[in-house]
C-alpha cells in the first residue's frame, strides 16, 4: 500500500511539477519545532499543523527537536530532502543568531527556502520599580543621567537587539545584563534589580495590565491593538526603531517553487480565518500573510540589519 | 614516600588532572577580572582549586600513619559489555531503527550476567520490543526511527 | 472567612466526577511513565502534555496536575528502587531511599515518600491559597546578589550530602560546578568546553549525567557483586512504616514542609534547593547523623516533603504573574496558554473560579496520588523480586530511550557511556556522586548571578553585604562553614595529641 503510494508520487513527479504541487501533500508532512513542547513556537506550530492537515487531508506531524538554541532542529531541516515534506518553524532569532555566533551548523541563507510568514508581535519597552519614569521623555532623561541596565534573555536575542536598536536610535548608552530566558529577566525588572526589558508584548501585557510593569513604547510602526494607549517609538520621537518578534515557515533549500507557493497559499488561507486571528490575538500577535518571495526578502534584509547593529553595539560571543 | 591509601591517591591524581585540564581549557577564553568576569575566570579558578584539593588528598594518602586502603579489582567484563552494548545501540539506532538496535542492546547487555540463558533473554527481548512499540512509539509518539531506513524509506 | 469561601468556590468548580477521573487518569499516566528509569519528571510531563490538549481548560489543568504529581512521585520511586535520580531534587532521595531498599525496606521508603509528600502538599497548597500575593512580593526582593548568597549557602550545605571524607566531597562539588559550566555562557554567549559540538551548546543534560553515573554505574557494580544483589531482593520485610518509623519521620516531614514552602517560592532556585536544604537540616538536627546515607528514614521523609511543598509554592510566581520558576513550570504555563488561559496578575480577579479551581485541583491531584500509590507500593516492591538478569536490560533500555529523547540524538547516549565509565571509576575510588550532582546544578546559577550582581553594582563587591537578605544568608553560610570545619579541626588536634 505504502509502496503504491510512493510509486504514484514518483510517477506524478515525472509528469509535471505543477501536478506535483496539486497533489501535494501525498504523505504526512513533518513540521519541525526546534524547541521543546509548550513554548510559543510549539503552540503556534500545533495550531497551524491542525489547520493545514484539515485542509490537506494528510496529517501534519509536529516534531519537537530541541537543542543548541534552535540549531539542532534548524540544521536537521536544512539537510532534509527538499520536497516540502519537512518544514521548519523559525522565529526572528533565526536572522539574529548568524550575527552573533560564528559556527552555526547550518547556513541561514543557502540552507533554506523561505515559505511563509505567519505573524508578528511588537516588542514593548517595560520598566519596573527602579525607574520611576511614566513616559518615554522621562525615561530618556533618566537614561542620560545614569547608565541604565537592560535585561536580556541571552546574548544575541531579540530582546538585546531591540534594546540596542532603541539605544542607538535614541542616542543613549545602556549596559546589558544577561539572563537565561525571558522569565528570569522579567522577574528582575519587576523586582527593580535590572532597569528595563525590551519584552515581547505577549509576555509583558498581563504584567502591564497588572501594574507590575509600565510599558513606555512599542517597536512596531503602528500601535498594538491590544494596548493602544502605548505610543510607538516613532510617535514618541525616537525614529528608526523597527523590530518585531515574528514566526515563519522555512523549507530546505532547493524545494521546488510550485510546492513552496502551494504551501504559502494554503498557510495564507489559514491566516485569513477568524479562528487564527483570534488565536494569534491571544498572544498579542497579528497575522501577516505575504508571498514566499517577500518573506525571503524580509529575511535577507533582517540578516543584514542585525549584522550592522551587532557590529555597532559590539554584540558578539566573546 | 609510600602510597598508604591507594584509592585516595588515585582520586587525588584524578582531581589534579581534571582540575588542570579545565584550567588550561579556560585559559583560551577571555579572563576579565573578579568584578568584570570573562567567561574564562570562574572555570579557571575552579580548576586551580580542584587541582589544589587533589594535592591535599594525595598528601593525606601518603601519610605513613594513615589507615591503609587498597585499590579494588575492576570488573572489566561487565563494564565493557554494558557500555559497549549501549554504544552499539547508539550506532545502530539512526540507521537500523529502534527494534533492531533494541535487540542488540538487550541481548548484548544480558551477556554480562553470570546467570545468562538464551531462553530468558529471548523472552525478555520480545517483551521489551512489544513494550517499546506500544508505549514509546504508539502511545507517546516519541521521535524514533523504528524500522531500518532502507525498508521504511 | 475569605480564604474558605475561595477554596469552596475552587472545589465547587473542580469537583465533578469527570474531573476526578481526569485527575486519576493523569496520576496513573504520570506515575507509570515517570517510574521508568531515565525518564525524569520533565521528560514525562512533556511527553504526556499532548494528551491534555483536547480537554476543557479546567479539566486539562486538573489532569495536568495529576500528571505533574504522578511524574514527580514516579521519579522518587525510581530513585528509591533503582538508585537513579530523575531530577535534581531526587538526588538526596537516592542517598537513603536506595539504602532502605537494599535493607528490604523499599515499601517503607515508598510509603514514607507518599505520605510525607501528601502532608507537605496539603501544607503547600494552603500556603499558596492564603499567601500567594504577599509571597510574590517577597520573592521580588531576591535579586542576583541574594541568589548568589543563597546558592553559596546551598553549596556549603552540600558537604553534608557526603558520608565519607570531607576533602574528597569538596573535590566532587568543584568538579560538579565545572561540569555545569559546559555549554553556552549566558553572560557572554561563548560556548565553553563544547569542542565545537553543537550538541553541547545547551550544556550537559541532567539526565545524561544521572543515567551515566548512577544507573550505568549501579548496573555494572551489581553485576560484579552477584551475591549481595540476590541477598537483598530476597528479604522484604514490612511494607508500611511502623509506629517507631512514624515517630522518626513526622518531625522530619514537618521541617521539610516548612523549608520546602519557603524556598519553593523563589523562581529558578527553589525546586532544586528545597530537598538539599531539608536533607542538610535533618542531618544537622539528628542525634544519629552517622546513620544518614545508610538508610535513615528521616533522610527520605524530610527531602520528599520539602520537594513536594516546594512544588506547590513554586506555583506562586507561575500563577500570580505568569512567570515560570523552572522548566517544568514553563511547560505547565505553556499548557495553560494552549487552553487559552493567559496566566498573569489578573487571573485571580478576572477568572476566580479557574484560579481557585486550579488550586483545588492541586490538592485533588495530591490526594489521588496517595490513593493511587499506597496500593501500588506493594507492586513496586514486587518489581524488586524480578530476577536481576531480566530487570537490568530493561532498565538499560529505558535509560537509553530517556537519554536519546532529550535532544533526539545519539550523541547524548555516547556521552552517558562516558559518564558510565567515569561513574564506575568514582565508585572504585570511593568518591561520592551526590555532591557532584548538586555542584552541577548550582554551578551555572552561581556564576551567572555573581556576574549579574557585579554588572548591576558596577563592580562593587559590597553589594553582597549592603543588601540585608544577602548579608543574612552569607552570615548563615559563614556559621555553617565554622560548624563544619570545627569538628574536623578538633579531630585533627585530638589525633595530633594521640600521636604525641
Amino acid at each position: 500500500m505504502k509502496f503504491v503510494r510512493y510509486a504514484l508520487t514518483a510517477a506524478a513527479m515525472a509528469f509535471a511539477t505543477t501536478a506535483v504541487a496539486q497533489q501535494f501533500p501525498a504523505k504526512p508532512v513533518t513540521l519541525v519545532v526546534p524547541f521543546a513542547a509548550g513554548g510559543s513556537n510549539d503552540i503556534l506550530a500545533r495550531h497551524l499543523g491542525d489547520n493545514l492537515s484539515k485542509m490537506w487531508g494528510q496529517p501534519v506531524v509536529v516534531s519537537n527537536m530541541p537543542g543548541a538554541g534552535a540549531a539542532i532542529g534548524s540544521a536537521h531541516v536544512s539537510k532534509a530532502p527538499a520536497d516540502g515534506y519537512t518544514l521548519l518553524i523559525a522565529s526572528v532569532t533565526f536572522t539574529m543568531n548568524p550575527a552573533v555566533q560564528k559556527n552555526l551548523p547550518f547556513d541561514p541563507v543557502k540552507g533554506f527556502k523561505p515559505v511563509a510568514m505567519i505573524g508578528k508581535v511588537p516588542l514593548v519597552l517595560v520598566v519596573g520599580k527602579s525607574v520611576p519614569a511614566k513616559n518615554i521623555q522621562e525615561f530618556l532623561q533618566t537614561a542620560k543621567t545614569k547608565e541604565l541596565a537592560y535585561a536580556t534573555s541571552g546574548v544575541g536575542t531579540v530582546n538585546q537587539f531591540g534594546a540596542e536598536l532603541f539605544a542607538q536610535s535614541a542616542g543613549i548608552k545602556m549596559i546589558p545584563v544577561h539572563y537565561k530566558g525571558g522569565s528570569e529577566a522579567m522577574t528582575d525588572v519587576i523586582g527593580g534589580h535590572a532597569d528595563l526589558f525590551m519584552s515581547s508584548m505577549t509576555q509583558a501585557l498581563p504584567l502591564i495590565r497588572g501594574g507590575q510593569l509600565r510599558g513606555l513604547v512599542v517597536t512596531s510602526d503602528q500601535r498594538a491593538s491590544v494596548a493602544p494607549e502605548i505610543p510607538t517609538a516613532d510617535e514618541a520621537g525616537v525614529k528608526g526603531v523597527d523590530v518585531e518578534q515574528w514566526w515563519g515557515i522555512l523549507a530546505p533549500a532547493g524545494t521546488p517553487d510550485e510546492i513552496v507557493n502551494k504551501i504559502n497559499g494554503d498557510i495564507n488561507k489559514v491566516l485569513g480565518t477568524e479562528a487564527t486571528k483570534e488565536f494569534l490575538a491571544r498572544d498579542a500577535a497579528r497575522p501577516t500573510p505575504m508571498s514566499a518571495q517577500a518573506f525571503g526578502k524580509l529575511i535577507q534584509d533582517e540578516l543584514q540589519k542585525w549584522r550592522t547593529i551587532a557590529e555597532k553595539a559590539d554584540i558578539q560571543a566573546q | 614516600m609510600k602510597i598508604v591509601r591507594q584509592k585516595d591517591f588515585a582520586s587525588g591524581l584524578l582531581y589534579i588532572i581534571l582540575g588542570i585540564a579545565f584550567a588550561v581549557a579556560s585559559y583560551g577564553y577571555r579572563m576579565g577580572t573578579a568584578s568584570r568576569m570573562g567567561p574564562g575566570y570562574f572555570p579557571f579558578w575552579l580548576g586551580i582549586i580542584m587541582a589544589a584539593i587533589g594535592v591535599m588528598v594525595i598528601l593525606g594518602a601518603v601519610r605513613s600513619r594513615a589507615e591503609p586502603q587498597r585499590m579494588e579489582r575492576w570488573a572489566l567484563g561487565p563494564l565493557f559489555i554494558i557500555l559497549a552494548s549501549v554504544v552499539v545501540f547508539g550506532l545502530l539506532l539512526d540507521t537500523l531503527g529502534l527494534v533492531l538496535s533494541l535487540i542488540a542492546l538487550v541481548v548484548g547487555s544480558s551477556l554480562a550476567s553470570h546467570e545468562f540463558t538464551w531462553r530468558a533473554t529471548l523472552i525478555n527481548t520480545l517483551v521489551l520490543i512489544v513494550f517499546a512499540l506500544v508505549v514509546f512509539v504508539y502511545a507517546l509518539n516519541l521521535q524514533f526511527p523504528v524500522w531500518p531506513t532502507f525498508i521504511a524509506g | 472567612m475569605e480564604l474558605f469561601d475561595n477554596l469552596m468556590l475552587g472545589f465547587a468548580s473542580a469537583l465533578t466526577i469527570q474531573n476526578l477521573l481526569y485527575a486519576f487518569g493523569g496520576c496513573v499516566l504520570g506515575t507509570l511513565i515517570g517510574v521508568l528509569p531515565g525518564l525524569g519528571p520533565l521528560a514525562t510531563i512533556s511527553m504526556l502534555l499532548p494528551f491534555t490538549f483536547g480537554l476543557e481548560p479546567l479539566s486539562a489543568l486538573i489532569m495536568l496536575s495529576g500528571i505533574y504529581y504522578g511524574a514527580a512521585y514516579g521519579g522518587s520511586t525510581t530513585a528509591i528502587l533503582v538508585n537513579l535520580p530523575g531530577e535534581t531534587s531526587s538526588v538526596v532521595t537516592v542517598l537513603d531511599g536506595y539504602q532502605m531498599a537494599r535493607q528490604g525496606r523499599a515499601g517503607v521508603a515508598l510509603s514514607t515518600a507518599a505520605l510525607g509528600s501528601f502532608f507537605a502538599g496539603c501544607v503547600g497548597t494552603l500556603i499558596l491559597a492564603a499567601f500567594a500575593k504577599p509571597l510574590t512580593e517577597f520573592a521580588f526582593e531576591f535579586g542576583p546578589a541574594e541568589y548568589f548568597s543563597l546558592m553559596t549557602m546551598g553549596l556549603v550545605g552540600a558537604v553534608s550530602l557526603a558520608s565519607g571524607p570531607l576533602l574528597k566531597a569538596i573535590g566532587m562539588i568543584v568538579l560538579g560546578l565545572l561540569l555545569g559550566l559546559v555549554g553556552t555562557d549566558v553572560a557572554s554567549g561563548v560556548m565553553r568546553f563544547t569542542f565545537g559540538l553543537p550538541q553541547l551548546w545547551e550544556g550537559i543534560d541532567f539526565i545524561v549525567i544521572a543515567v551515566g553515573i548512577f544507573a550505568f554505574g549501579e548496573i555494572i557494580a551489581s553485576l560484579e557483586h552477584k551475591e549481595i544483589r540476590e541477598a537483598y531482593t530476597g528479604k522484604i520485610t514490612n511494607l508500611w512504616p511502623t509506629l517507631a518509623d512514624f515517630k522518626r519521620m513526622m518531625p522530619a516531614v514537618l521541617r521539610g514542609s516548612a523549608i520546602g514552602s519557603a524556598v519553593g517560592i523563589l523562581p529558578g532556585a527553589g525546586l532544586s534547593l528545597a530537598s538539599f536544604f531539608a536533607y542538610s537540616l535533618e542531618k544537622k538536627v539528628s542525634r544519629t547523623p552517622e546513620k544518614f546515607g545508610r538508610g535513615a528514614i528521616e533522610g527520605v521523609a524530610g527531602p520528599e516533603a520539602a520537594n513536594n511543598a516546594a512544588a506547590q509554592t513554586a506555583f506562586v510566581p507561575t500563577l500570580t504573574l505568569g512567570i515560570p520558576g523552572s522548566a517544568t513550570m514553563a511547560l505547565m504555563l505553556g499548557a495553560m496558554i494552549v487552553h487559552n488561559i493567559q496566566p498573569g496578575p489578573q487571573v485571580m480577579t478576572s477568572n476566580p473560579s479557574l484560579f481557585w479551581g486550579l488550586i483545588a485541583s492541586m490538592w485533588i491531584g495530591n490526594l489521588m496520588l496517595v490513593i493511587l500509590n499506597l496500593p501500588l507500593v506493594g507492586i513496586w516492591v514486587k518489581l524488586l523480586t524480578v530476577p536481576f538478569k531480566v530487570l537490568y536490560p530493561a532498565i538499560l533500555l529505558f535509560c537509553c530511550v530517556g537519554v536519546y529523547s532529550v535532544q533526539n540524538s545519539v550523541f547524548d547516549l555516547f556521552l552517558a557511556v562516558g559518564f558510565g565509565f567515569f561513574g564506575y571509576a568514582l565508585r572504585k575510588l570511593e568518591c561520592e556522586p551526590a555532591p557532584l550532582m548538586l555542584g552541577f546544578v548550582l554551578g551555572p546559577m552561581i556564576e551567572e548571578n555573581f556576574r549579574r550582581a557585579m554588572v548591576l553594582s558596577k563592580g562593587d563587591f559590597a553589594i553582597f553585604i549592603h543588601r540585608p537578605i544577602s548579608a543574612v544568608l552569607l552570615a548563615v553560610t559563614a556559621i555553617l562553614i565554622i560548624a563544619v570545619a570545627l569538628p574536623a579541626i578538633r579531630n585533627k588536634r585530638e589525633e595530633a595529641f594521640q600521636e604525641d
